[in-house]
């Protein structure tokens, strides 16, 4: 491996072994080709996809950290598991539908995998708390979101449905808090990470757990504390008359 | 009020930063904490706001909003390729973003009342992300052209995000109010103050005052950035 002059301090600080990276971007690649495939995209959609969902995350974590050539171009595992992932999922397609539950349990430990990556690359970076969580959460979601822009749809993790980026958001917590306030070993903190992103996940999954659209309490409040009502409008403004 | 006291606060502090220039030109001008919390602030707000129409869950409208309110300055970050972003690295950019998104979700139809002062404190702002903007390039010693592009991309950033992940035409880029135009015109008069010589108090303040009056006076004149216009013969026909 060669290092065109990169600071690459904070990939020295991570604790996790690198076949999980590798794991993450394979798994990520599977869904995002399986997606592709049964919206009829084309070969080169298909790969465009898989490429998008298994390396988005870490790309996006990169862009932000590295100062450098992102690691996937200077590593070519990564860009050979993606391309093995995407022809595979082209043509055994079905074969993953049918495996769904399977896939989707592989997603969430991949989901994990990319959780303690981001949340160790802050912290080695010594990065503050919150900024670790966002970047935990950007490294596990970014991949979803960016596949789901290529694909012109609204980001389904956005959108109300089955606990997805919120296990992310999870796992980041859990991560930065215990490692802010507890004295574990090295370690231990990415295996409970890695143990409650899936937990939150597969539960979701098995429980139909889903968010709702959010809600406005301000009516409630305003109730509650018997201040006089704010005149709300009934119906908020179209988007449209939305000026800025 | 509040509005008048952080711009109060600016002045002072563009007036404490001259002396500085004494060891050759100052470049760089550090924006006090209330006006970079405000810029966080208010994006947070209006992406709290923008998304919550679109019927997103809590994470879905917290995530756009935080990519609304930081998205422009790690747009720009990475573009310079500067290190790591500054709102990863300073502690409370992230949390006011947080902060406000939260306020706008759960009080959206509170905040909406709000939605004038919101709009003269967001028109105020689109110099201040460009000051920032123009800055951090003038820095590393870009070329003109260079730092104007990565000004109008600090400021209008931020809301092409918001426009991507909500699944909509980015609103900079489409006919209407001026605002990626009045970011434009407010870098274009830093640089050329800059060039000709001028103090960085100069040129901050007639960004400022450019790029806001252009939009205030788009809003109240009904200005709008006109559709395309093809520019051909008269007898030329459409085939």
């Amino acid at each position: 491996m060669s290092l065109l002059a990169v600071d690459n301090s904070w990939l020295m600080g991570l604790t996790l072994p690198e076949w999980t990276r590798l794991a993450a971007v394979v798994t990520g690649s599977l869904v995002g080709a399986e997606f592709a495939v049964k919206r009829g995209f084309d070969p080169v959609g298909v790969f465009g996809l898989a490429f998008a969902q298994g390396l988005g995350g870490l790309m996006l974590l990169e862009l932000l950290l590295l100062n450098g050539t992102p690691l996937f171009l200077q590593e070519p595992k990564y860009l050979i598991g993606t391309s093995v992932a995407a022809v595979a999922g082209f043509f055994f397609a079905h074969l993953l539908s049918r495996s769904y539950p399977l896939l989707m349990a592989l997603d969430a430990l991949a989901m994990g995998f990319l959780v303690c990556l981001g949340v160790d690359a802050a912290v080695s970076l010594q990065l503050p708390p919150l900024s670790a969580i966002f970047l935990g959460t950007l490294a596990a979601t970014g991949g979803l979101v960016l596949r789901d822009v290529l694909a012109g749809q609204s980001p389904n993790l956005l959108r109300p449905g089955v606990i997805n980026g919120a296990a992310a958001f999870v796992g980041a917590i859990v991560f930065t808090l215990t490692f802010q306030f507890t004295e574990l070993p090295s370690g231990l903190e990415q295996v409970i990470t890695v143990c409650v992103v899936f937990a939150v996940r597969m539960l979701a999954i098995w429980r139909g757990w889903s968010t709702q659209p959010t809600r406005d309490i301000s009516d409630a409040v305003w109730d509650r504390l018997g201040l006089p009502e704010p005149g709300a409008p009934k119906a908020m403004p179209e988007v449209d008359e939305w000026t800025w | 009020m509040d509005v008048v006291i952080s711009l109060a606060h600016l002045v002072s502090t563009l007036a404490e930063n001259v002396p500085a220039a004494a060891d050759g030109p100052s470049k760089v001008l550090n924006l006090p904490g209330p006006i970079e919390a405000m810029a966080c602030t208010t994006g947070a707000l209006s992406g709290a706001l923008h998304a919550s129409r679109k019927q997103l869950d809590v994470m879905g409208v917290l995530a756009v909003a935080v990519c609304t309110a930081v998205g422009g300055g790690a747009i720009r970050d990475v573009l310079l390729n500067s290190g790591i972003p500054t709102f990863l690295v300073s502690p409370q950019l992230l949390l006011y973003a947080l902060f406000a998104a939260t306020i706008g979700t759960i009080f959206a139809k509170a905040v909406v009342h709000f939605e004038p002062v919101m709009a003269v404190v967001d028109t105020l702002l689109i110099g201040v992300w460009v000051v920032i903007g123009v800055q951090k390039s003038l820095l590393l010693g870009l070329a003109p052209v260079a730092v104007i592009f990565v000004g109008v991309v600090s400021c209008i950033g931020g809301g092409v995000l918001r426009d991507i992940l909500c699944r909509d035409r980015p609103e900079a880029f489409a006919p209407g109010t001026l605002y990626g135009a009045a970011a434009f015109a407010g870098a274009v008069t830093y640089v050329v103050i800059f060039e000709l010589g001028g103090t960085v108090w100069l040129c901050v303040t007639a960004t400022l005052v450019v790029s806001s009056a252009l939009r205030i006076a788009a809003l109240k004149f009904g200005w709008a950035t006109p559709a395309p216009i093809p520019l051909r013969r008269a007898s030329a026909k459409r085939p």
